[in-house]
């Protein structure tokens, strides 16, 4: 098992190293086609120019493909609620379950109670179609459907042991089908879409044939060879919960800020939410080190480490705190200093 | 550094001040651990007043409070370890050895023959009272905004709604207000507010701050800030009424839902827990079902006096240090002797009295139900003594009193009964706080 997430930011890092560009807070507004093919794309932040467009846009690559007229598929929003259980229950079992009664065929698995490899148990997820493609928010009638269909496989589990829950959306194509190929009207487009369950396990292999293409589509205008100095290879920073004594105690003895814990319920250190915050692809909101170093996602929620989070990307970054941001955008976490 | 001690106790807050205090006092060698960098506990972000009318017959504030314990540890010279994490604790060959880390020293080891588990609580978030809607920036314990505005200086919105009539976000809704922030109201599900009188007269009716009961959020709206708050009535059940429902605008939601006693650290060796007070089970000495163990403060049960957690914390650390010196007589090989809570007790502790240790016992109890008029009685062995009346009783104030115990090995039944209006007529009296 992996935890999503993590292999989320481990290739995006990796992308970093080797020399690529993210840019975040960036929406797509419009692209520019001239004579079948893409000349640049419109952002709220300006143009962007390249020779090849990959339209990986989830839950709004339809619209994506259709800034393009080159819209052949549909996705439609299919929400997925979970909860996550105390790190205590997570003797509870030792395995992955699911059960035939929470099958519905044709839309989904239908999960289960599987141990993340935190050690806390995760319910769900549901299968819902819904009209908002960003709704992650939750309802009383969907966790309370969540726990009546998952809850029953590990009969020691009680609600009161859920620290959170959570919603995603899924972006499901009329076809159920994953779409992974270049556009027939666009010469330079290609589509990735549709990818919803098992989008995560097939993710490295959509990855190499989307990478086939754009060589391929490349090859027509430029020469394309292998990168000697291409490393694969991301090396993650050190986590206080992987370590032994003995290697905590050597790692603490070069740098202190591993000593100082700021996150108390998954003991995450002081060093650990510095290297986020530093990595190639800076950590620079409380959520986007929440995902990285896990603080915040104990049984307090954050209550005692958001102070603390906040603080040190203010500090890291040289910026006010009050400039800081849950995840971006306009999701500022405070109104201003006392005393103003 | 001496990594053998008589007695460490874990927290420097209120309880493990006055814990070390008394271990020290009885002549035991005494340290503190604390994982923040300053001791105090949560009193460092309490600078309202209202602490140590008991222990002090004054009004202090929460630093203040802090500093007269404080004075009492540096008097003695007691070693107080913070920035120290504490990792895992082990039992072995009678002694118990703690795992901590701190930046200067990496990861090292005490021993001690006695343990104070002095950990305080957390506070219950929104998701454990099932709120729903979107997820936002903006929405706060009140326990973290309290920290922002007293510590750290910062404003966490301007527009503020409270779920919940706890004592802290009481406090919070007038410190926002004196911030300049509007609280639009504090909206509790249950019939009663669960805050001190004094609270909600100095922190809500002062300020003109509504306080809505039979009332709850039911959703949070907003896709960056928070931008609103579904609320609604509910019903006897406690579940929503749907045609209540009405949208409050606001940028920040402050949830102060109750508070968790701390024990995690604790789960692994084997002791006893209340599921009432969600502390570990102890008797009169504080000592928990593993002998050398002892449990108080915030941790043992959530109180709404620190004059209170002080006591408990000096019972705790005078027989931690007798343990240690092995003047604590253990229990005696028998089934325990319990105090069990009756009639219209929530919850009592100690819940076990030793046999062994005859003498003046301090117990504190909750009610279930807010009761007008009440008397308490104590029965052992089929016979029943009064112990008190109480002209009112609420489940947000805890009461405590003192029986002389004279090492009867039956069960103890604490009985509260609600008296009826002729019996108070005959005289009923207040029992002082």
């Amino acid at each position: 098992m992996v935890a999503p997430d993590q292999v989320t930011i481990a290739c995006a890092d990796n992308a970093v190293q080797n020399g690529a560009r993210i840019f975040l807070n960036t929406a797509v507004i419009g692209l520019d086609v001239e004579g079948g093919r893409i000349t640049g794309v419109r952002t709220n932040r300006g143009r962007l120019r390249g020779r090849v467009v990959i339209n990986a846009a989830g839950v709004w690559a339809d619209r994506v493909a259709e800034l393009a007229d080159d819209r052949f598929y549909t996705i439609h929003p299919r929400k997925g609620v979970m909860a996550i259980t105390d790190r205590s229950t997570g003797d509870l079992q030792r395995r992955s379950l699911g059960m035939m009664w929470i099958r519905r065929p044709g839309r989904t698995k239908g999960g289960g109670v599987s141990r993340t490899i935190e050690g806390n148990l995760l319910l769900g997820p549901t299968a819902d179609e819904v009209p908002d493609r960003e709704d992650h928010g939750t309802s009383c009638e969907e966790l309370e459907a969540l726990l009546h269909r998952h809850m029953p496989l590990n009969a020691q589990l009680r609600p009161d042991q859920i620290i959170a829950y959570f919603a995603g959306v899924r972006a499901v194509t009329f076809e159920e089908d994953f779409v992974v190929e270049e556009s027939r009207r666009v010469a330079n487009l290609i589509h990735v879409a549709g990818i919803q369950s098992p989008g995560l396990t097939a993710a490295p292999a959509i990855a190499e044939d989307v990478r086939d293409l754009v060589v391929a589509m490349l090859r027509r205008e430029v020469q394309v060879r292998a990168r000697p100095e291409f490393d694969p290879c991301r090396k993650s920073p050190p986590s206080l919960s992987g370590l032994t004594l003995e290697e905590r105690h050597r790692l603490i003895l070069r740098n202190p800020a591993y000593g100082r814990i700021v996150c108390r319920c998954e003991e995450v250190s002081e060093g650990e939410v510095v290297a986020a915050i530093g990595s190639p692809l800076p950590a620079t909101t409380v959520s986007a080190v929440k995902h990285r170093t896990r603080t915040g996602m104990g049984r307090c929620q954050g209550g005692f480490c958001t102070p603390s989070v906040l603080k040190l990307i203010a500090r890291e970054m040289a910026v006010p705190a009050t400039r800081v941001t849950w995840q971006g955008g306009d999701s500022l976490m405070l109104a201003g200093e006392t005393g103003e | 550094m001496n990594e053998r001690w008589d007695v460490v106790v874990i927290g420097a807050g209120p309880a493990g001040l006055a814990a070390v205090v008394a271990a020290r006092d009885r002549g035991a060698n005494a340290c503190l651990v604390e994982r923040e960098d300053r001791p105090g506990g949560i009193l460092k972000q309490c600078i309202h007043d209202g602490f140590g009318l008991l222990r002090y017959q004054s009004r202090l504030t929460g630093p203040e409070y802090a500093h007269r314990e404080l004075s009492q540890v540096r008097a003695r010279q007691i070693p107080i370890l913070t920035g120290v994490f504490l990792l895992a604790i082990r039992r072995d060959d009678r002694r118990f050895t703690l795992t901590l880390q701190c930046p200067r020293r990496g990861v090292f080891e005490l021993t001690a023959s006695s343990l104070v588990a002095a950990t305080g609580c957390r506070e219950r978030t929104a998701r454990q009272v099932f709120i729903h809607g979107d997820r936002p920036a903006g929405v706060y314990p009140a326990g973290t905004a309290q920290r922002l505005l007293n510590i750290e200086g910062l404003l966490p919105g301007r527009r503020c709604v409270v779920l919940g009539s706890g004592d802290v976000g009481l406090i919070v809704a007038r410190r926002l207000t004196l911030e300049g922030a509007s609280v639009e109201g504090v909206y509790e599900i249950k019939p009663e507010p669960s805050g001190l009188d004094r609270n909600l007269a100095q922190c809500l009716d002062d300020f003109h701050i509504p306080l809505h009961l039979c009332a709850t959020v039911s959703r949070i709206h907003g896709r960056g800030r928070v931008s609103g708050v579904t609320v609604c009535r509910v019903d006897n059940r406690l579940r929503p009424i749907a045609d209540t429902a009405r949208l409050v605008p606001c940028d920040t939601l402050i949830v102060s839902v109750g508070l968790i006693p701390e024990n995690e650290i604790l789960r692994g060796l084997g002791l006893e827990f209340d599921p009432r007070t969600g502390g570990p089970l102890v008797d009169q000495t504080l000592q928990t079902s593993l002998p050398g163990l002892f449990s108080c403060g915030n941790s043992l049960q959530v109180h709404d006096l620190v004059d209170h957690v002080s006591e408990g914390g000096e019972i705790a650390g005078a027989a931690a240090a007798d343990h240690a010196a092995g003047r604590l007589p253990a229990i005696p090989a028998m089934p325990a002797v319990e105090v069990r809570a009756a009639g219209e007790l929530r919850q009592v502790v100690p819940q076990r009295l030793n046999p062994a240790l005859p003498g003046r016992v301090v117990l504190w109890f909750r009610a279930r139900r807010t009761l007008e008029a009440a008397a308490l009685t104590a029965g052992w062995a089929g016979k029943s003594a009064p112990i008190g009346e109480y002209a009112s009783l609420r489940p947000p104030e805890m009461q405590r009193f003192t029986l002389e115990y004279s090492g009867e090995p039956d069960h103890l039944t604490l009985e509260l009964r609600e008296v009826s209006g002729d019996a108070r007529e005959n005289g009923v009296r207040a029992v002082p706080a």
